[in-house]
């Protein structure tokens, strides 16, 4: 009875606090959702489901769902197969191991307007260092791609996305793999594995609490993509850049253009708060295990 | 010894309260102003000079300031619905009139605006730029007053449009076109384009759309909602007009690719020639450009048989509002006058260098054709011919992006009238 109410008495303040700042706002959220409203001022109109339709009919928001989905499923392909890649061959017993993680994660600690603005210079048209490249090993054709041109921008602007994240979970993953006893793998080494057996029966289920955590992870950063093709955009960021964030801060918050739906990007926030639960329920389904001890 | 005590202690309350008192009657009133500029730029230094003479003008009146930036008016509609009390703000006009000012959160400046200016000798009406109040009414009522702005024109390097053969600038589309051809024929690509900038090449649109079938064109098109008026014939030789400039390669293919500011850097180093744009360029690249590098601008030109006028010339201002709510009306706008006075623009026009809207006050040299732009000028047109006032979310997601696409030759000119036929009505289904 007396511990019952110790954890009670520890728990509360938190629950609070998470109640407070997180449940009630997610609320709101939804409640807002519901209203025509500008967000100027307390004038709110009920229109009940009418943003959902609106959002239904909406050709941008389909344009950014389809772009945050691409985000998710391409970015996230790449973003981990190039974490377990870089982590096998990290792992190798190659020199400097700390030295290439740290390379790695370098793009975690720098500014993304910073990345940004480099990455711009790499894909100038002109000056690039992408087409200088090309250019000077002579690939005439490659080095004369415009990157940045409308049917190309999404995808290099994905090309650097990966390029920031996949530091981070090689972190993560990293991290997983380093609490794999070494015995396995001289036992793995003894019984003649390669190394993708090893990987594959060893690396990938002694690690897989690990992966779980990063895809869920991936998940809800790709859903509520933000930063990095919003500053990818400079100036202004072009529709084939949109994601659900971008869209949702377009609708509510103006930036150039007076545009104040702060009712409609609520709902944004909503089919984005959905979109990230369903998909974390469903990674966390497929991927239940049994827990390994070791 | 008790009583000198007393006396000493009486002196020392009475000097407080007195002090105290003097304090109070100088500083009564405390202006709340939240700023589109970011501390330390030129347009901040000369407010805050305005501020600080203000002050030294009445001593009753001082100001707090919050350097905010540009998305300033998100941040103070944030602040008012978190209860903060501010008394002025500022902004792009087209943004104020189709946000706060749409919203009702402005005092009205009529009474103001008939009574004198801070100078004297003529009514505060008079102290702007004819049509530039006009811009700033939304139905009929005045939320703002503009301080500064910048006109929309073909900015030019003169001496390559002078080697080109141009000895005046053309006033006809094929005039124009021909000098571009020189440029090219001399080795310059002639028009420079950011393909990111929507708001930027939109403007070769509106403009032509303008010249051919007049300024309020496009508002009909975009309050049509079945969007059939997205095929009427002006539409299609807009569009025809604006693809020739890429087809004869007066726009070179590389500029699909340009992210904002590549293509006017290379304005700056005179590798391209001209291009369409705000007054600010010429003061973005001046630390860029050579010390004899000399700017034109010219009106854009007409089009044969079109309705418009060479005259009307787009404008983008930034004003001032006195919010609703505000405790200090009449310090507030009796400082929005004073701002507006001929020797606090002259401060705005010289140190920042852009354009005021007192029109007694001269412009730098650099800025003289726009200038003169403004001063033979019609009609001010609004940015896409007003629709981003009256339809924000139709001319920023459904419009621009959709000329954008159109012009980096992502659609031809068929698929964007039907795109835009299809997307008007789906708009105005969805309202």
């Amino acid at each position: 009875m007396i511990r019952g109410r110790m954890i009670a008495g520890f728990l509360t303040p938190a629950i609070l606090v998470y109640g407070f700042f997180f449940l009630l706002p997610t609320l709101f959220t939804f409640y807002y959702s519901l209203f025509d409203w500008s967000g100027f001022g307390e004038e709110k109109t009920f229109v009940g489901l009418q943003n959902y339709v609106r959002l239904w009919n909406d050709y941008v928001f389909w344009l950014s769902l389809w772009n945050t989905v691409m985000i998710l499923l391409v970015g996230g392909v790449f973003i981990m197969g190039l974490a377990f890649l870089y982590t096998i061959l990290i792992n190798s017993g190659i020199w400097g191991k700390k030295f290439f993680r740290f390379i790695f994660f370098l793009p975690n600690i720098v500014s993304v307007v910073a990345l940004s603005a480099m990455w711009a210079y790499i894909y100038n048209p002109r000056i690039g260092l992408l087409n200088t490249a090309f250019a000077s090993v002579g690939l005439e054709g490659l080095s004369k791609t415009l990157w940045t041109s409308p049917d190309n921008i999404f995808w290099a602007m994905l090309a650097a996305l990966i390029w920031v994240f996949t530091g981070f979970f090689l972190i993560l993953i990293m991290a997983g793999v380093d609490k794999i006893p070494a015995d396995m793998y001289e036992a793995a080494d003894l019984a003649g594995a390669s190394l993708w057996q090893k990987f594959r029966l060893i690396t990938v289920p002694m690690t897989w609490d690990v992966l779980t955590i990063s895809f869920v992870i991936w998940v809800i950063n790709a859903i509520k993509m933000f930063e990095f093709p919003f500053a990818f955009g400079l100036l202004q960021v072009p529709q084939q850049l949109y994601t659900l964030g971008i869209y949702l801060y377009v609708m509510g918050f103006g930036k150039r253009e007076p545009i104040y739906q702060l009712g409609y990007a609520t709902a944004i926030g909503v089919v984005m708060l959905v979109l990230a639960f369903v998909m974390i329920v469903v990674i966390r389904r497929l991927m239940r295990t049994d827990s390994l001890e070791f | 010894m008790a009583r000198q005590g007393s006396k000493i202690m009486a002196a020392a309350t009475t000097a407080l309260v007195s002090l105290g008192a003097a304090t109070a009657a100088i500083a009564e009133t405390e202006l709340v102003y939240w700023s589109f500029w970011n501390e330390g730029e030129p347009q901040a230094n000369v407010i805050q000079s305005w501020m600080d003479d203000y002050s030294a003008l009445n001593p009753d009146v001082s100001f707090k300031v919050f350097w905010n930036g540009r998305q300033n008016q998100t941040t103070v509609r944030n602040a008012l619905a978190g209860g903060t009390q501010i008394d002025i703000m500022d902004a792009d006009m087209d943004a104020l009139s189709g946000g706060l000012a749409a919203e009702g959160l402005s005092v009205g400046w009529q009474s103001v605006l008939e009574g004198p200016s801070f100078d004297g000798g003529h009514s505060f009406a008079e102290d702007f730029h004819p049509g530039l109040l006009a811009q700033a009414e939304v139905d009929g009522w005045t939320g703002q007053i503009p301080y500064a702005f910048y006109t929309v024109q073909i900015f030019y390097n003169k001496a390559h449009f002078a080697e080109a053969g141009m000895e005046t600038p053309p006033e006809t589309w094929e005039g124009f076109v021909d000098v571009l051809r020189n440029v090219r024929d001399n080795g310059y690509n002639p028009l420079a384009v950011e393909s990111d900038i929507t708001f930027y090449n939109v403007h070769w649109f509106n403009y032509l759309i303008a010249r051919i079938a007049g300024p309020d064109f496009l508002m009909r098109a975009a309050e049509d909602k079945t969007g059939e008026t997205w095929r009427d014939p002006a539409v299609r030789q807009a569009l025809d007009l604006e693809r020739a400039l890429w087809d004869e390669g007066l726009i070179p293919d590389e500029s699909r690719g340009y992210q904002w500011p590549a293509a006017q850097t290379t304005l700056a180093y005179e590798e391209s020639s001209a291009a369409l744009v705000g007054s600010w360029l010429p003061i973005e690249l001046a630390d860029l450009v050579d010390d004899d590098f000399e700017w034109g601008a010219m009106k854009f030109p007409m089009v044969e048989g079109g309705r418009g006028n060479i005259d009307d010339v787009t404008a983008i201002g930034v004003s001032f509002v006195v919010l609703d709510g505000t405790e200090h009306r009449d310090a507030a706008q009796d400082f929005v006058r004073f701002t507006i006075s001929e020797e606090q623009q002259k401060k705005m026009a010289e140190e920042s260098r852009i354009g005021v809207a007192n029109p007694r006050v001269s412009w730098v040299p650099e800025l003289a054709a726009s200038e003169q732009a403004i001063a033979d000028a019609n009609l001010i047109l609004a940015e896409n011919l007003g629709i981003k006032v009256a339809y924000p979310d139709y001319s920023s997601n459904i419009f621009e992006a959709t000329h954008n696409r159109f012009f980096l030759g992502d659609m031809t000119a068929d698929e964007f009238i039907e795109e835009m036929v299809t997307r008007t009505r789906q708009y105005w289904e969805n309202k």
